[in-house]
């Protein structure tokens, strides 16, 4: 994978293996991004939709509520854009599956892998300690899914690395 | 010339009318073990207009220290701030700070 900029642009080239892991990643945040707060699985929605700053605010239920239906509403009006990187990402035409974003969409499509990210530690309990083993302490462990869970992370995180290198390149 | 003067305030209206406008809540930015310390320092850039020296200096209390009051604000604006900081992924509140 490899990311730049060109002008207002931001151009991201993956090979096939990258394309078909982030497509997939991105087809799974949708999903999740249609759910209303009070369907995801409970530790998901800890990491997406935390009340702890409402609480901390005193904020009564019906303003919690209508709090949570709004962080709900910004995550779900990145899904048409999100559907479109998917299907670029899963186009067999191209030798270099390719994602040419504006930067403002770029910066869309990074906070979207970041919630992924902390969807998939909060989903396989990847916490600080995990997140610090040694590959070879990794496979002693854990288990086989929460290894797959941080290769993912990892991935992601490189792919968010790579977009904010782009996007912050003069 | 008759002279219109504006009625006196109630104690009640004008508490609320002082604590709409009094910047007395801290936006608290916690750590977490996910976000990436460049992304953090992306988020504060971006959300809260920081130039980079001072969103790098508010990521490394996060990662440091646990946690870092990066606004105080009035309650509406700290809300705004509240909701668009959970947005991106970070974990985040808001308290009253007296």
């Amino acid at each position: 994978m490899h990311g730049y900029r060109k002008k207002n642009t931001v151009i991201l080239l993956f090979d096939h293996f990258e394309a078909d892991l982030l497509s997939h990643s991105i087809k799974r945040l949708i999903q999740n991004y249609k759910l209303r707060p009070e369907r995801l699985p409970a530790r998901v929605a800890k990491a997406w939709y935390s009340t702890r700053g409402c609480e901390s605010a005193a904020m009564s239920e019906d303003e919690t509520k209508e709090w949570l239906r709004g962080l709900n509403e910004i995550k779900k009006s990145n899904l048409r854009f999100l559907n479109r990187c998917v299907k670029n990402l899963s186009s067999k035409k191209a030798a270099t599956p390719t994602l040419r974003l504006r930067i403002d969409l770029a910066a869309k499509l990074m906070i979207a892998l970041n919630d992924h990210r902390l969807l998939l530690a909060a989903q396989h309990n990847v916490g600080e300690a995990e997140m610090s083993l040694s590959a070879f302490v990794l496979t002693k462990q854990l288990t086989s899914r929460q290894m797959a869970a941080i290769a993912q992370i990892d991935f992601l995180a490189w792919v968010v690395e790579e977009i904010l290198a782009a996007i912050q390149r003069p | 010339m008759n002279v219109e003067t504006l009625p006196e305030l109630d104690e009640q209206t004008e508490e609320k009318v002082k604590e709409a406008f009094e910047k007395n809540w801290n936006v608290i930015v916690w750590n977490d073990p996910i976000n990436l310390m460049n992304y953090v320092v992306f988020v504060f850039m971006r959300v809260l207009g920081f130039p980079r020296e001072k969103a790098t200096k508010h990521m490394l209390e996060v990662h440091h220290q646990g946690k870092s009051v990066v606004a105080t604000e009035t309650r509406e604006k700290a809300e705004l701030y509240h909701q668009q900081i959970q947005s991106h992924g970070l974990s985040v509140t808001i308290e009253h700070s007296s």
